[in-house]
């Protein structure tokens, strides 16, 4: 916005002052509050004055000047209203899901039936999420930066939308039901199914298998995976640009990927935060896992299974895979086994924080 | 994209011109402006809309011009200038500064500040009519010009502003609630001192002391007064007051060639607020509105049967001359409600009837020392056949009508009343002059009064309009213990007209008076008035109202019993272009006849929910369902595009 008392050089003191009052949001609905922007702040105290004057004098003409801008006002939290009440829906714009850190820039054009420019800020309740519309007769653009700074599924109900539109003068915040799913995976953990089935991570696999001269694929090394699958022309001494090899032979032969993850947490893990954080890495391999899974669908086992504590899911089926998704993203700890550990199947991969299974 | 930026920066700028423009033309109206101070600044704010950004100095060198305002006025206060006039002449100097300030966004907030004091000003120091157009205009641009200016340097670029045609849709709603407010919000007139000042004007034979011959040179069409009916009542209204005689001024002492007042004190005192009653109101009186324009004298000029005036604002005095005037001149414009009796030839003056012991003749009403020979032996001559002094005043009289009325008739300014007498031919103040005197010479007190007579019927307004050019001189003898008007001027005087677009000046005279009775002059009680007509309005239409009310009623029951076919061939007609331009917005072309399941699903539609509405839409069609009104078809499309992103 090109206007804005600040410009006029007031004194800090009133400044101050200003912000204090711009601060201030009245209901003035269910679903509606009111606020001044600075501008508004000196547009409400310029009429206040030209009302006492005109009160104290009679003047009809400073009675009319103040009804016109008065009715400017008016007219302009009218015009805000209208804005934001017919502001499109922005929650099916959201993606289907996102992985924690990783940065989503949201640019979507959005059909937007008013003629009334306006410039509206979308947040959802109880989230960071925030985009913002412009909105135009011509063209009309949602924007936003979304990076999800933990994993998270929730259902998103309460949307809020504020505007200073069309004068800049007052700030509109609507709330209303915008119902969108956000769902946030967990940061992909590499690691290798061949060398952790049965075994639990942080293992070295006592018995390699033959898996082939050919890898067609190179992932990040993770803990445990054995050297003589290193990619060393590719790598330095960093272990953090270590390549892992990731042969064909293997899953070519597998007829069915079957992952079995233990959601329990060890009990000797004292510290809460230590064990958020091996539990989101316990979830972060699993959700890697299932891409690379849904990645190599097509060259590798057509059937994806997943056990996810006490939940099956059947990935190779597109509903059953969002759902399988929906689950990592609102995985909780639990406090009892998996149902193939208890029925003791060894057709599975396991997952497992605890290490005497 | 940078072509873009400047081109909303180049309308912001025009708009906010137009703010500060807007408020300048305000204040020009008012006559305390000299045309040099205004004229400079809509000079450069030409330039700068026409030559744009390039006609410019800095922020520092327009302060420079602003300081130099500061200073100017105060040389000007000190070399005895109004402050009032000094203070505009700042405001102006402040807008030119203003105007030619480099652009930035202050700019625009000094403009957009400036312009609105200016309005304001304007507002305490013009009463003219014409200050709606500069008021309009400043709603115009501020409007948009804040729109503009929110629009500016916004995340991802600058917001194109709305379309004129839909601003304009705004701007009569938001006339309709200035207008609103205006009406509803209360009056208070606490203090006077800001209600908005009118132009001063002097006004003909309102001066204590004139030459005879002054009278000629200064009738001009000026309105001096408007009266209106309160109840109504135009017809009452019009053949009541339009041959009236509005007493002004009491001159009573002749000397020199010329008139002049005699030491006079005041007999009566009227606060403000407080209603001064001459004579009791008869069965056949009624109420007029008098809008008095500001003049440079305080007389309130009394129509003849006045019995009361409604005083609002200011002390009034009544004098032992009979005039009636305030402390000061007002220096705006007054409405003045007056209860007048009935038009009768009564010659007596109310005030002067009710106040009679304290005006009573004095001495210098009845001297004839100054009274030229000429003059004496006119009046010996003319009267030579009659036995009694009032005879003899009635037979001057009608020789006096008889002569020719001349307001440019030749004078001789060492000695106009022998040339008068000799040519039988001049204005009404030689003929009001000559029977004054002569009345003294046969030994009755006189006095001239300076006033005005009859006036103008507009007949668009329905109201008088009483002009410089209605100045009348009549003469006040006492007779019978008491003072009785009497008039020499033939009536060929009446027959003069100084308006030369009489039809123009009709309309605007009516414009004129509008805007004084509807927002000058609007107070508590007008509001109330209005109240009860609309309700007297409404009591009228109560019968039609609830019988369409009660049509509508019967019509909406009776619609469901309807067979779905007497719809059939009525709402898909209407429904049809609806889809039409829903189709055409979005870039479908579709040929008449082309179903609508065989269109493409328009982008970001989802499929699934265009083919269930098109489903559903022909169900309805044809019948299979309750049919839709074209409101639910609007509904079902708008919800189709909130379903999709």
């Amino acid at each position: 916005m090109a206007y804005n008392p600040s410009d006029l050089r007031l004194p800090p003191w009133l400044l101050r002052l200003l912000d204090g009052l711009i601060a201030i949001r009245i209901p003035i609905g269910r679903f509606w509050h009111i606020g001044m922007t600075r501008a508004g702040a000196l547009m409400f105290f310029s009429l206040f004055g030209l009302w006492a004057a005109a009160f104290y004098s009679g003047n009809n003409l400073l009675y009319l000047c103040g009804a016109m801008l008065s009715a400017i006002a008016i007219a302009a939290l009218w015009q805000g209203i209208q804005i934001l009440r017919y502001c499109p829906k922005f929650g099916e714009c959201l993606p289907d899901y996102m992985q924690h850190g990783e940065a989503f820039i949201l640019r979507q054009h959005i059909e937007y039936t008013q003629k009334a420019s306006a410039l509206v800020h979308i947040t959802w309740a109880d989230t960071d999420i925030q985009l913002h519309a412009r909105l135009s007769a011509d063209t009309s653009l949602l924007t936003g930066q979304l990076i999800p700074n933990t994993r998270q599924y929730n259902k998103l109900e309460k949307q809020h939308l504020k505007t200073s539109a069309p004068l800049g003068l007052w700030e509109l915040t609507y709330q209303r039901q915008d119902p969108a799913l956000w769902v946030v995976l967990p940061k992909p953990v590499a690691w290798s199914a061949l060398q952790y089935k049965p075994q639990t991570i942080g293992q070295d696999n006592p018995n390699p298998r033959w898996e082939g001269d050919e890898y067609h694929d190179l992932r990040a090394y993770a803990v445990g995976d054995s050297p003589s699958r290193i990619h060393w022309r590719k790598s330095t001494l960093e272990p953090a640009s270590w390549r892992i090899k990731h042969f064909s032979q293997y899953s070519q032969q597998a007829e069915e990927a079957h992952l079995c993850v233990d959601l329990r947490l060890p009990k000797h893990l004292a510290n809460h935060n230590e064990s958020l954080a091996i539990f989101e890495a316990l979830l972060g391999q699993t959700w890697y896992w299932l891409q690379t899974q849904i990645l190599n669908k097509q060259t590798s086992s057509p059937i994806i299974h997943l056990n996810l504590g006490q939940q099956d899911f059947d990935c190779s089926k597109p509903q059953t895979l969002q759902a399988a998704i929906h689950a990592i993203a609102a995985a909780k700890p639990e406090q009892i086994p998996p149902k193939q550990l208890v029925s003791k199947e060894s057709n599975y991969t396991l997952l497992s924080l605890l290490e005497a299974i | 994209m940078n072509q873009a930026v400047s081109s909303s920066a180049a309308h912001a700028e025009r708009m906010t011109l137009g703010v500060l423009i807007s408020g300048v033309a305000a204040l020009a109206l008012s006559d305390f402006v000299s045309p040099l101070y205004w004229s400079l600044p809509s000079i450069a704010a030409l330039m700068r809309w026409h030559i744009g950004r390039r006609f410019s100095l800095s922020e520092m060198q327009a302060s420079f011009i602003g300081w130099f305002g500061f200073l100017w006025v105060g040389l000007e206060l000190i070399l005895g200038r109004a402050w009032v006039v000094a203070f505009t002449d700042f405001l102006l100097i402040l807008a030119l500064a203003v105007i030619v300030e480099a652009a930035t966004p202050r700019n625009h907030l000094h403009r957009m500040l400036t312009g609105l004091f200016l309005m304001l000003a304007g507002a305490v120091l013009t009463d003219s009519v014409l200050y709606a157009i500069p008021l309009l205009a400043l709603m115009w641009f501020t409007w948009r010009s804040a729109m503009c200016l929110y629009g500016l340097q916004q995340p991802g670029g600058d917001l194109p502003i709305h379309t004129i045609s839909y601003d304009l849709r705004s701007t009569l709603v938001m006339l309709l609630m200035a207008l609103l407010m205006f009406i509803a919000l209360p009056r208070f007139d606490v203090q006077s001192q800001l209600q908005p000042t009118q132009p001063r004007k002097a006004t003909t034979g309102f001066s204590d002391r004139v030459q005879l011959g002054d009278f000629a040179r200064e009738l001009d069409a000026t309105v001096v007064l408007r009266a209106e009916p309160v109840d109504g009542n135009i017809d009452r209204f019009q053949k009541q007051t339009l041959g009236r005689y509005w007493r002004g001024v009491t001159l009573s002492q002749y000397h020199n060639h010329g008139w002049q007042q005699r030491p006079h004190k005041p007999i009566k005192t009227w606060a403000n607020t407080e209603t001064m009653t001459f004579a009791k109101a008869s069965d056949s009186a009624y109420a007029i509105a008098v809008f008095r324009e500001a003049s440079d004298h305080p007389y309130i000029l009394l129509p003849d049967g006045v019995n009361s005036i409604e005083n609002y604002a200011y002390q009034v005095k009544l004098d032992d001359l009979g005039q009636l005037h305030f402390g000061k001149a007002p220096t705006r414009r007054l409405r003045l409600i007056m209860q007048l009796d009935a038009l009768s030839n009564s010659p007596v003056f109310h005030p002067a009837e009710r106040y009679l012991f304290e005006q009573m003749p004095m001495p210098s009403e009845s001297d004839t020392s100054s009274i030229p020979k000429v003059l004496k032996a006119w009046v010996k001559k003319t009267t030579s056949t009659s036995s009694t002094a009032s005879q003899s005043l009635n037979m001057l009289m009608q020789e006096l009508q008889s002569w020719t009325y001349d307001l440019h008739a030749p004078m001789d300014a060492q000695r106009p009343l022998a040339s008068f007498l000799k040519n039988k031919r001049g204005h009404c103040e030689l003929y009001a002059t000559t029977l004054a005197l002569a009345a003294r010479v046969l030994g009755m007190p006189s006095r001239v009064i300076n006033g005005y007579y009859g006036g103008e019927w507009n007949k668009v307004g329905g109201f008088l309009v009483i002009r410089e050019q209605h100045a009348h001189s009549w003469v006040e003898v006492w007779q019978h213990g008491q003072w009785q008007r009497m008039d020499p001027t033939p009536a060929s005087r009446w027959q003069l007209s100084g308006v030369q677009f009489p039809q123009f000046d009709a309309v605007w005279e009516s414009v004129k008076l509008s805007w004084y009775r509807y927002i000058l002059e609007f107070q508590d009680n007008d509001r109330e008035q209005l109240f009860q007509r609309l309700i007297a309005g409404l009591k009228k239409v109560t019968a039609w109202i609830f019988f369409s009310l009660f049509i509508i009623f019967v019509s909406m029951r009776l619609r469901k019993y309807l067979p779905p076919i007497a719809w059939f061939h009525h709402t898909p007609v209407i429904q049809q272009r609806i889809w039409d331009r829903w189709l055409k917005k979005h870039h479908i072309t579709r040929h008449p006849s082309m179903p609508l399941r065989q269109l493409p699903v328009p982008d970001y539609i989802d499929a699934g929910m265009w083919h269930e509405l098109i489903n559903n839409w022909e169900k309805q069609a044809y019948g299979a369902s309750k049919a839709w009104s074209a409101s639910q078809l609007k509904r079902h499309l708008r919800a189709l595009l909130h379903t999709r992103c």
